[in-house]
């Protein structure tokens, strides 16, 4: 079996032993339904009073920035049940020592390390930014198209990879700066700023956004396909930093893992 | 009252010790704190700039709110509900228990102590939302000496409405989706999001029967000059009355928590 399929069927077998155990855990579901609606009505409510006192927003309408609010919904879903679990138990396994038992498996210790745990009812949120990202559609106004609908998928799954290796280089950095979990504040502070089209922001946060933790690019740019407003110049771009993303996070993973020296060092 | 003064200087002394250590994870974690303020900025100056003001907030007004709302933010950073869960999941509150000072007051203390770094690293990233936004502010020395007596009683009014949230972990270890409806009604009741002059009149309304206000857009609107001396007087009044009223909630449910709790290894 080649390495990729290895890895893919690793992924795989944890993801369904993490939703069987959580299955066991029902409640959870309706406590997660209840913080997802809350948050989605928090975001409604602050576009609302947007559009209450104006028509556009430096030249968004309501339903493209319900688009970005969907998408972003639907990023941050994917990055609370795929990402952040496995982000967190790899900074406190480096801190502690325990990260021994990752890289001795017969495995690929980035993708164990990636993929090993499962918020399984984050998923909701996933769910739910989808029907906001229907809802925004319908109110839209012109017909989402074939292309636009494959751009908006490449772009969407470019973000997510965009998501995981900004989370995965920063939690990679534990290995150099030991307690990085305190800084996780940061990374969720700009993901929040994604919540409203990276082009309204001054350049300077425009540049954060998009070159250095590139979150701007991963939520506003597959609402742009939606809303006909990409550009071929910019899903180009979009694609050039995703494949650069992902080198960087390999090889800024393979440095750092350099400098793991182990629990009994 | 010595024994107190002691415990809170101590607490706030090895607070202030600790943050100086982690320096850098301390700027960062404060940075992220300061992006959501900056984000309504730019939306709200977006709005005002293409619409005329709302509710007697232009371009400048809103600036010189979300300017101070970075400083307020960070005097007001508080225990999170969550870490209650934690020490009682684990057995740990065991240990705090056994402490001859309150927990609370510790945590108090600890998080008063904290600001005075989060202060020192508050001052650059201002200069530098200063620099790029132009807040146009110019206090008296009064406005100025009000806003440092209600900055600290929206820290102790939010500090206690958080303990309060937190003390739910002692019934139930899914108080979360509470928590985050709680955490909603402070976001859009307590001038966080925008100020009460923008949202509805009814909504301003409920706004100020309920504590968030006065941890947020009190003190901010007596920084930035918006109320008369009355309704300074009101305010720091009314803000002292949560106080009182949260501490003696919280006095009340204590007792009633600790008794459910039984250690690890007991």
């Amino acid at each position: 079996m080649s390495v990729i399929g290895h890895s893919v069927r690793v992924a795989l077998l944890h993801w369904k032993i993490g939703a069987m155990y959580e299955m066991q855990y029902r409640l959870n579901f309706v406590l997660q339904v209840i913080q997802s609606v809350v948050r989605l009505a928090t975001g409604l409510v602050a576009i609302e009073l947007v559009f209450g006192h104006t028509g556009d927003l430096s030249g968004w309408t309501q339903p493209e920035l319900l688009a970005v609010l969907g998408v972003q919904i639907l990023l941050g879903g994917i990055m609370q049940t795929f990402i952040i679990p496995n982000m967190f138990s790899l900074m406190f396994e480096i801190v502690e020592g325990d990260f021994d038992f990752t890289v001795v498996r017969p495995v690929d210790a980035q993708v164990f390390a990636s993929t090993r745990r499962i918020s399984f009812w984050s998923f909701v949120d996933v769910v739910l930014g989808g029907v906001v990202i229907g809802w925004a559609v319908s109110g839209l106004g012109t017909s989402v198209g074939v292309l636009d609908a494959l751009a908006f998928t490449l772009t969407l799954v470019c973000g997510m990879l965009l998501v995981y290796c900004i989370w995965m280089i920063f939690t990679t950095s534990a290995f150099k700066l030991i307690n990085v979990d305190d800084m996780a504040q940061l990374l969720q502070g700009l993901y929040e700023a994604g919540r409203w089209p990276v082009r309204i922001y001054p350049l300077w946060l425009q540049g954060i956004l998009t070159i250095i933790v590139p979150l701007g690019v991963a939520i506003t740019v597959p609402a742009e396909a939606l809303a006909d407003r990409l550009t071929p110049g910019v899903l180009t771009l979009a694609l050039a930093i995703t494949a650069l993303a992902l080198i960087s996070t390999r090889a800024f993973w393979r440095w750092g893992l350099k400098s793991y020296s182990g629990a009994s060092a | 009252m010595r024994r107190y003064v002691d415990t809170y200087l101590g607490e706030a002394r090895v607070a202030i010790q600790q943050q100086a250590q982690y320096r850098i994870p301390a700027f960062f974690n404060l940075a992220g704190f300061m992006i959501e303020p900056v984000v309504y900025l730019v939306v709200w100056r977006t709005v005002a700039a293409q619409s005329g003001p709302i509710g007697g907030y232009g371009v400048a007004e809103f600036t010189s709110y979300y300017i101070v709302w970075t400083l307020v933010r960070v005097m007001n950073l508080a225990l999170a509900p969550g870490a209650w869960d934690w020490w009682i999941q684990n057995g740990r509150i065991a240990n705090e228990l056994l402490h001859p000072v309150g927990l609370y007051h510790r945590q108090l203390a600890n998080f008063a102590g904290g600001k005075v770094i989060w202060m020192v690293m508050w001052v650059p990233m201002a200069l530098f939302l200063g620099v790029i936004f132009r807040p146009e502010l110019s206090p008296s020395i009064t406005e100025g000496v009000v806003f440092f007596l209600a900055i600290w009683l929206g820290y102790w009014i939010r500090f206690n409405v958080l303990w309060l949230m937190g003390l739910i972990s002692f019934w139930t270890t899914k108080a979360q989706a509470l928590i985050e409806v709680v955490i909603a009604l402070e976001v859009l009741l307590s001038g966080r999001l925008v100020p009460m002059a923008v949202m509805p009149e009814w909504v301003a309304a409920i706004s100020a029967w309920l504590p968030f206000k006065w941890t947020f857009q009190f003190p901010i609107e007596v920084l930035i000059g918006r109320l008369d001396t009355t309704e300074v007087f009101v305010g720091l009044l009314t803000q002292f009355g949560w106080g009182i009223g949260t501490v003696a909630l919280i006095g009340l449910i204590w007792k009633t928590a600790v008794k459910r709790f039984t250690a690890v290894g007991s």
